[in-house]
């Protein structure tokens, strides 16, 4: 072989330099070709957005009719470049104009190609079809038993989504179950939840307190993470029943005298202290307040300023000395919440000159601001 | 309503395109800037009105835009009326908003009708 | 004399088929590469095409950002860092003892105060002495510690870091603000991912505006130029090839999204390598291979960080030069890999391809040379065989550059203007006239520093390609 090549190396070097140059050439010409075919498939694109983003305005302002934006409907891009509208549009509006805009979305293409979607291997494309018929307004009732088993898949984007549904479109008894195996789930994030409380929230009826009672029990059932819990307590504050004001007080009597969760901790102490729950403050007094967590001593350093005790005032002040910034600051904010307290009177000799009247400044700021 | 002069800052083209399209057909002149630093040069530029102001703007956001207005010696802030417009809807945010001279605060989402009644109560006051 | 003759026509005639092999084994990789990128294009498609899915609902992310004497950079790379499109992240920038005034500037400028953030010891580092937080950037924090290094540094910032997933940045690159949302998609797409990596591309040529890539044009100089198409070659195409056989050795330092969970695991970087980026994916992947465990190591091609890239011929030689020795060190530390089948197709084949083909290269390349040279002086081989062997070294090489540069414009086409091309395909054969060499030779000197053991860092200097008004 090695004769071969030694007989016929020049040509085989002339076959490669050839082959190079022209391989080059067909790159340059090929980038040449590629951006013009680009920017007339992109200007075809801008214009069919720009057309249909008028027609979409129109629409939903009542300028035109169903029918007349129907008929402009024609290729496939139409409707993918309309899904796209629709969804920018979704976020920011409510009322009138988002009912008409989910008359569009219910379009035929459109919703085969998300039922379509829905039979997908792929967990993602299963949750984009949950996603869309979480904004529909009526979802096949044969499909409400397979989304309730897809609240339990671990993939977090399709639980979350098949909840979504559930939550718009199931009986209680669905609701539940999917909230209960969404929570379980670590890939979703506290926002996530967040979410789909409010759905929760949004979704029963405003005697009903099912979603302060559904947590309270969760909670009660105690197989979840602590970060979890915490999220829950907070949640479960948010909602505002003053029935779980009792249930969460027991919850804080029952903190160990160490090891406590600072997340839990802090969620209990924010939350009680909204409910106005003065029976918290003696513990604050001997135990928390010299909490190992900073987070802890700042909820503690804000309560107290809300409950305005007399006996809370040299706690405070200890607090004034924290080596957190965060929990000077509230505490400094609370005392100012005392009146008979001048704080610059309470200023002591270790505290930092500048930053101490910077906190002042701020405080009186706010303060004139209505914060 | 009278004919008014009007500025709409927002980023997300859909929401900005439709709030236009209304006010347009209302009879007022309009502009639209896409970002916080044109957002700001239009509203000393143009001399809006009325201004509706996203927060959540790339470049400076809304309350930045505010602050940089009202430490400008050389403007008038105190002539042009600012509608918010934001997902960013907590009370701290809402509070600072109206420190910072806004008339009125939109959270996202908002209803059409709403939003225009109250930017006709703004532009009448 | 004859055994001579023979000896080193054998050599010769092997130094042949290994640049042969080796180009066209590279050749292949970038079209994998091509599926691959088609692939990811489909996927992330899901994600934008309907604008369903908001960044919200994923995961919260650490960015990273260890410094030491940046005080001419922090604050621009702190404030784009706090720019970017994403709900749920803060910013950890970890003062790694520097002894400039990087830590005053950062104080100064965003405000900052001592806070007491409790900070579990998940890794051994350096002593930490405070932690800063600011109000008006309430996801700002920076870490003060006693010096200890890149790794080190990025270890506090571990466990400084309270979120699901961590982004380890180098202080010069600038990440683009959509970046974390796209590094995301592989962890919601595949949730048992453990580290991403993503594309770092050059930033030198290109116009910057509110800490945003606004014009991407090829750098002006000759090396910056040559690197524009190494980089195109090798860190885009060459990664994404390798992420095809699921066989991802290496994340840049630059840039990298890891689970931090795993990271922990594993217990953090190294601190005695100067290749801690590699040695940490390795590390990964012995780790769950070890245990069979399912998890998922990938390669983005969408998203960009841009980072500047040395200037000089004696920066950059230093430059690769460090790489060389961290590639080394990683695979000697991780030599029970190689060739073990326990390991699949990383152990079997990405491995000893990274050891015969990258760690060996410059030696073959270079010895080859001189075989060569030595061969057709003694009449061992005419000039025939010289000119394959200069083909198969060279212009086979050309061939490889013009490839990526068509990938390139197949694929992502972000140089804007034409002539940006035309100089990528000009420079893809001078890429390989003299850059190559010179590359081989540095690489050469870093074995051998290597096998001297020399773990020193070297400078970077900085020629301010971001600054712009951000």
């Amino acid at each position: 072989m090695i004769d071969y090549l030694n007989t016929h190396a020049e040509q085989i070097v002339l076959i490669v330099v050839i082959f190079l140059a022209l391989f080059s050439l067909l790159v340059f010409v090929g980038a040449i070709g590629s951006r013009w075919l680009l920017n007339r498939s992109e200007k075809r694109k801008a214009r069919i957005r720009s057309d249909l983003s008028n027609l979409v305005i129109q629409y939903i302002s009542n300028d035109i009719s169903f029918e007349e934006i129907k008929s402009e409907l024609t290729t496939k891009t139409d409707y993918a470049i309309l899904l796209q509208i629709s969804n920018e549009l979704d976020r920011s509006l409510e009322g009138e104009e988002a009912e008409r805009l989910k008359r569009l979305m219910n379009l035929q293409p459109i919703r085969s190609y998300f039922e379509d979607r829905f039979e997908s291997n792929n967990p993602l494309e299963r949750a984009k079809a949950c996603l869309y018929f979480s904004k529909k307004t009526n979802v096949k009732q044969t499909l409400i038993p397979a989304i309730v088993k897809q609240t339990s898949e671990e993939h977090p984007m399709l639980a979350y989504a098949a909840c979504m549904v559930i939550l718009n479109h199931g009986s209680e008894e669905q609701k539940k179950l999917a909230i209960e195996n969404l929570l379980q789930n670590d890939g979703l994030s506290n926002q996530a939840l967040n979410d789909i409380f409010a759905e929760f929230q949004a979704n029963s009826a405003h005697e009903d307190t099912g979603g302060a009672g559904l947590l309270m029990e969760l909670i009660e059932k105690g197989k979840f993470t602590d970060h979890r819990t915490a999220l829950m307590i907070r949640t479960l504050g948010e909602l505002g029943y003053f029935q779980s004001a009792d249930f969460l007080l027991e919850k804080f009597f029952e903190l160990p005298k160490t090891g406590y969760d600072p997340e839990i901790t802090t969620a209990l102490i924010d939350i009680l202290v909204k409910f106005g729950m003065a029976e918290i403050i003696d513990r604050l007094h001997k135990q928390f307040v010299q909490s190992k967590h900073s987070e802890v001593r700042e909820a503690v350093a804000k309560a107290l300023g809300i409950f305005c005790k007399e006996e809370s005032i040299p706690f405070l002040k200890w607090l004034l000395v924290d080596q957190d910034f965060y929990v000077r600051f509230h505490a400094a904010t609370s005392l100012s919440n005392y009146p008979e307290i001048d704080l610059r009177k309470l200023k002591t000799p270790d505290m930092d000159d500048k930053e101490y009247s910077e906190l002042l400044g701020e405080i009186e700021a706010g303060k004139e601001g209505g914060y | 309503m009278n004919q008014a002069r009007i500025l709409v800052v927002e980023d997300e083209e859909m929401t900005a395109r439709l709030i236009l399209y209304r006010l347009k057909s209302l009879g007022h002149e309009t502009r639209h800037a896409k970002d916080g630093v044109e957002g700001l040069k239009m509203i000393k530029e143009f001399n809006p009105d009325l201004v509706v102001l996203d927060v959540m703007l790339p470049g400076k956001s809304g309350f930045e835009i505010l602050q940089e207005l009202h430490d400008d010696p050389g403007f008038e802030s105190g002539n042009i009326r600012v509608i918010m417009l934001s997902n960013k809807k907590s009370v701290e945010d809402v509070s600072r908003g109206f420190n910072l001279g806004a008339m009125e605060y939109v959270p996202k989402p908002f209803k059409m009708d709403e939003f225009l009644l109250r930017l006709k109560r703004v532009l009448n006051q | 004399m004859d055994v001579l003759f023979r000896t080193l026509l054998v050599i010769n005639v092997l130094i042949f088929f290994y640049f042969i092999v080796v180009n066209l084994s590279y050749i292949s990789l970038i079209l994998f590469s091509y599926i691959q990128t088609r692939r990811s294009k489909q996927e992330s498609s899901i994600f934008q095409l309907s604008g369903l899915f908001d960044t919200r609902l994923y995961n919260s992310i650490s960015i990273l950002s260890p410094a030491y004497n940046e005080e001419a950079s922090i604050i621009e790379s702190t404030r784009a860092l706090l720019n970017l499109e994403f709900s749920d992240y803060e910013v950890i920038v970890v003062n790694d003892g520097s002894k400039d005034s990087t830590l005053e500037k950062l104080i100064t400028e965003f405000g900052l105060k001592k806070i007491d953030r409790y900070v579990p010891v998940s890794i051994q580092t350096k002593k930490i002495k405070d932690i800063y937080g600011s109000k008006k950037y309430p996801n700002l924090f920076v870490v003060d510690k006693y010096n200890g290094g890149k790794a080190d540094a990025l270890n506090s910032g571990i466990n400084v870091s309270r979120k699901d997933l961590i982004c380890a940045v180098d202080s010069d690159t600038l990440l683009e603000p959509t970046v974390l949302q796209q590094m995301l998609m592989a962890f919601v797409a595949d949730p048992t991912t453990v580290a991403v990596g993503g594309v770092v591309r050059v930033a030198n040529g290109c116009k910057f505006d509110l800490g945003e890539v606004s014009e991407v044009h090829v750098p002006k100089s000759f090396i910056g130029r040559v690197q524009a198409v190494e980089y195109l070659r090798a860190f885009l195409f060459g990664r994404t090839g390798w992420d095809y056989f699921d066989s991802l050795l290496i994340i840049s330092g630059a840039f990298g999204v890891f689970d931090r969970e795993s990271v922990i695991k594993v217990n953090g970087y190294l601190d005695d390598t100067v290749g801690e980026d590699m040695e940490l994916v390795v590390r990964l992947h012995r780790y769950y291979r070890d245990r069979k465990e399912k998890y998922r190591i990938r390669f983005l091609p969408e998203p960009v960080c841009w980072t500047e890239v040395p200037e000089t011929w004696k920066v950059l030689g230093r430059q690769r030069n460090r790489w060389q020795r961290g590639l080394a060190d990683t695979l000697w530390r991780h030599r029970g890999m190689m060739l073990n089948p326990k390991y699949g197709r990383l152990g079997f084949f990405a491995m000893p391809f990274f050891f015969f083909v990258e760690l060996l290269s410059p030696v073959v390349e270079l010895g080859g040379y001189i075989v060569l040279a030595v061969s057709l002086w003694l009449g061992v081989i005419n000039i025939q065989f010289a000119l394959l062997f200069l083909t198969a070294a060279i212009l086979l090489g050309m061939i490889l550059s013009v490839l990526s540069v068509l990938m390139e414009e197949l694929t992502f086409r972000r140089y804007d203007r034409l002539s940006d091309v035309l100089i990528l395909i000009l420079f893809a054969f001078f890429e390989n006239l003299g850059f190559r060499q010179m590359h081989a030779w540095w690489r050469f000197r870093g074995m051998i520093d290597f096998l001297k053991g020399d773990k020193k860092w070297g400078e970077m200097t900085r020629t301010g390609t971001f600054s712009s008004r951000i």
